[in-house]
């Protein structure tokens, strides 16, 4: 059924570099797992962040939200976070809320890791 | 544009699939324009709306006048409904009340609540505001809203309090 989907995470970790792929919704009821994935990140100092949207199909200001808090935290424990292969669904959200100006973009992994590994 | 028949039997085939407790607490009214949907929850209900009105968008012709049309109407809605959740009732849940109807060039939606004066949500303080910082967890819902809707209007009749969205398409 449309829009049901819950939300999967799966994870890959490389040296100091976390790859999240995010597969389904991201709203009111899926946003909490994503945030209590990130209180872990934010425990590691350093740890850098890349974020696999391809296959989030949506996101509300809720999941929105919940991000853009979550980065932030990352950030201030010296982490950097990034994003590939964001779907246009997604990447219109963070274009409505001025959020595409303030966040790295990339078309694929290895040009993301690029750019986390020379920072 | 809108045959009711068709986005009725649509509709009814996909609330028969929802858990009993679901289809218990909405009801469907629908006529030659327009849809009522009724429904008693909290923030968690928002995914039955959010499937009924996809169904709904995705069945009636207006898909090729803009790639985000139908993604961003549900998106209005739900922000819509978060903000009645959160700020209406004072335990988060309660009646909403949708309806949308199609004219000929815009497409009218209503989303209604029943909270509480004092506790509902001010939308005239809200629509002016935007969020404390880049990196706020809150505030985004309606300056999504304001992005998407072309005319938006806030007004009080007795126990129900109306945001009225009116989307221009070109038909």
């Amino acid at each position: 059924m449309e829009k049901m989907d819950d939300l999967q995470i799966f994870q890959e970790k490389k040296g100091n570099m976390l790859i999240l792929r995010l597969k389904g919704i991201m709203d009111s009821s899926t946003c909490m797992q994503f945030g209590i994935l990130f209180k872990e990140i934010a425990d590691h100092p350093g740890m850098h962040l890349i974020l696999n949207l391809k296959e989030l199909t949506y996101i509300n200001s809720i999941g929105i939200g919940t991000i853009v808090s979550n980065v932030r935290k990352i950030q201030n424990t010296d982490g950097m976070v990034c994003f590939y292969q964001v779907s246009n669904e997604v990447k219109h959200v963070f274009d409505l809320t001025g959020l595409s100006n303030i966040f790295f973009f990339f078309d694929d992994e290895d040009s993301a890791f690029k750019f986390l590994a020379g920072n | 544009m809108f045959d009711s028949k068709l986005v009725s039997a649509i509709l009814k085939d996909y609330i028969s699939k929802f858990p009993a407790k679901d289809k218990e607490s909405l009801t469907l009214e629908i006529d030659d324009s327009s849809i009522v949907i009724s429904l008693i929850g909290d923030i968690h209900s928002l995914r039955i709306i959010n499937v009924l009105v996809n169904v709904i968008f995705k069945n009636v012709d207006i898909q090729n006048s803009d790639q985000f049309l139908v993604f961003d109407l549900c998106l209005a809605i739900e922000e819509s409904l978060i903000n009645i959740f959160k700020h209406s009732y004072p335990k988060n849940c309660g009646q909403v009340e949708l309806r949308v109807k199609f004219e000929t060039d815009r497409i009218v939606i209503k989303v209604s609540d029943y909270g509480e004066k004092g506790h509902s949500f001010n939308y005239a303080e809200q629509l002016k505001k935007t969020p404390e910082s880049e990196f706020s967890e809150s505030g985004r819902g309606m300056m999504i809203i304001k992005k998407i809707i072309d005319d938006i209007k806030y007004s009080t009749d007795n126990d129900r309090n109306t945001l009225l969205l009116i989307k221009k398409w070109k038909g």
